[in-house]
């Protein structure tokens, strides 16, 4: 037996397939319109690499238009995505205590126990500051690719320092930088640093424990991921997966715990 | 008095810097876009406007006028400027970057303020952001949204998933004079929700780059009560009293 999630988020989507207590295979692709089409079109195009059909496998759902894949039929259950990273996070390394994902639109910040069961939790989808939509705007500014921004952390002399919270208002501030002459390095280099202070503030109502891990497309920016556990005080668990698997993994997972045989 | 004793009024704000002459009343204005090289800007703004005896500056980027002899705070100015031209008590100035609600004395000082410039949210800035991704002139968008025929709501605060839900619209086929109009909404709402939590309780008058459009200022004197009187050029209200403080400092002189 297989078993399958899907996670939909707002700029991104991803399927993963378990067999046998492993990670078979995982896919990620940019969203279409409908979140229903894209947990399809994800999960369809890993089982046909996988050349499996999509009856051998048991799918939960999880990220935006959960339940609507449910009422489908396409998925089985659906789980909340706060759950689904908590238990992905936590079945690739039991020691996790902490999961900070950051998607497009929103950032979680995920306490669990030594069980991993949900302690706590603190989730900003209200505003765009502290999301990945802040760093695409930033990095349009500056004309970088999003990779290109995370790298420029290492490259800087002296960081800016970006005062706004507000995205809007931060690019305002990013292209007056660049009127005034200052290096695309370190304007970038401050971009990153304010993107994890945003996380820093969040983070902290709900506190952090040392073995915290990354996860969400935010955590393959090098330069966040650095400024982040420089503030933290922490260095974070690399969980040995595409960080942003946790999600769907976690859904895949809660479907083999309710139907596997084990 | 005559021409050696005009004052000049510079309001540097986020978005626009304004420059007002003034002898006892406006004589002439200019109005720059604000750029991280302020220098040309200025340089333009004088050239516009002429010559000068005394400079106020104003604004966020007040200090950036290197050629002022006096500066002052935008609430002052704005207190100063609402009483002097409209006997107004309370002031709603949705700036650029900030929303400010202000309550003012007879004599034109500040009594208490609020503001918001920490977020986009109800600014200026948020009616540029959804009416760039429409597609409309800034100027235009009274005009447009004056052809709405159904209504659409808004619910994101933050600008930018605001705009994520202005394109969501045009993704499924509303028409965009139906969708800017919900913008000119939420812009209203929150300036309302802002003069409420304040308490507006008297003779108001909207100031600030977006009391240009009528389509948010008709919508905000519908939800607050108060005798409404209306600023002439909405936009130039704190460069009209920088240009006063400066009138006051050195008319004497």
């Amino acid at each position: 037996m297989y078993f399958g999630g899907t996670d939909v988020g707002s700029l991104t989507a991803q399927a993963v397939v378990l067999q046998d207590g492993k990670i078979m295979g995982y896919r990620n692709i940019r969203v279409l319109p409908n979140p229903v089409d894209s947990a399809k079109k994800v999960m369809g195009e890993l089982l046909r690499n996988l050349g499996l059909k999509q009856d051998d496998v048991i799918i939960f759902s999880t990220g935006y238009g959960r339940e609507k894949l449910v009422e489908a039929g396409f998925a089985k259950e659906h789980v909340s995505e706060i759950s689904c990273h908590g238990r992905g996070a936590y079945w690739l390394n039991p020691s996790v205590r902490t999961i900070i994902d950051i998607g497009g639109q929103d950032a979680k910040v995920i306490r669990i126990d030594g069980n991993g069961n949900l302690v706590n939790f603190v989730m900003n989808d209200k505003c765009a500051a502290g999301t990945g939509r802040f760093l695409e705007i930033q990095a349009k500014a500056l004309g970088l690719s999003l990779d290109e921004l995370g790298e420029m952390t290492f490259k800087a002399e002296n960081p800016v320092a970006i005062t706004a919270r507000c995205s809007i208002y931060a690019e305002t501030e990013v292209i007056h930088f660049l009127q005034r002459g200052t290096s695309r390095e370190d304007i970038a280099a401050g971009v990153n640093r304010s993107m994890a202070e945003r996380i820093y503030y969040l983070a902290r109502r709900v506190g952090v424990e040392r073995e915290a891990t990354l996860t969400g497309g935010v955590a393959k920016n090098r330069g966040v991921r650095y400024e982040l556990e420089r503030i933290l005080g922490v260095k974070f668990i690399d969980l040995g997966v595409d960080p942003q698997i946790v999600g769907a993994l976690g859904a895949a997972i809660f479907a083999m715990e309710k139907f596997g045989e084990v | 008095m005559g021409g050696e004793s005009v004052f000049l009024g510079i309001d540097v704000g986020m978005r626009f810097t304004k420059a007002v002459l003034w002898d006892d009343r406006p004589l002439t204005f200019a109005v720059e876009e604000t750029t991280g090289n302020m220098d040309p800007v200025l340089a333009r703004l004088k050239n516009k406007i002429g010559e000068f005896r005394y400079c106020c500056a104003t604004g966020g980027g007040a200090e950036l006028v290197e050629f002022a002899d006096i500066r002052e705070d935008d609430v002052v100015c704005l207190s100063i400027a609402v009483r002097d031209m409209v006997n107004a008590d309370f002031v709603i100035d949705i700036g650029g970057q900030s929303i400010t609600v202000i309550s003012v004395d007879e004599d034109g000082n500040v009594i208490d303020f609020m503001r918001n410039d920490k977020c986009a949210s109800g600014s200026g800035r948020f009616l540029e952001v959804m009416s760039s991704a429409l597609g409309i002139n800034i100027g235009e968008v009274d005009e447009v949204a004056s052809r709405a025929d159904k209504k659409l709501s808004i619910t994101s605060q933050c600008a930018v998933f605001a705009e994520s839900e202005v394109i969501s619209y045009v993704n499924e086929g509303e028409k965009v004079e139906n969708i800017i109009a919900a913008a000119c909404d939420t812009v209203a709402k929150l300036a309302v929700a802002q003069a409420n939590r304040f308490g507006i309780d008297g003779k108001y008058t909207i100031t600030g780059g977006v009391a240009c459009f009528k389509s948010i200022t008709e919508r905000i004197r519908q939800e607050i009560e108060g005798e409404y009187v209306e600023f002439p050029k909405p936009q130039i209200a704190a460069a009209i009293g920088a240009a006063i403080v400066a009138e006051e400092e050195f008319s004497h002189v």
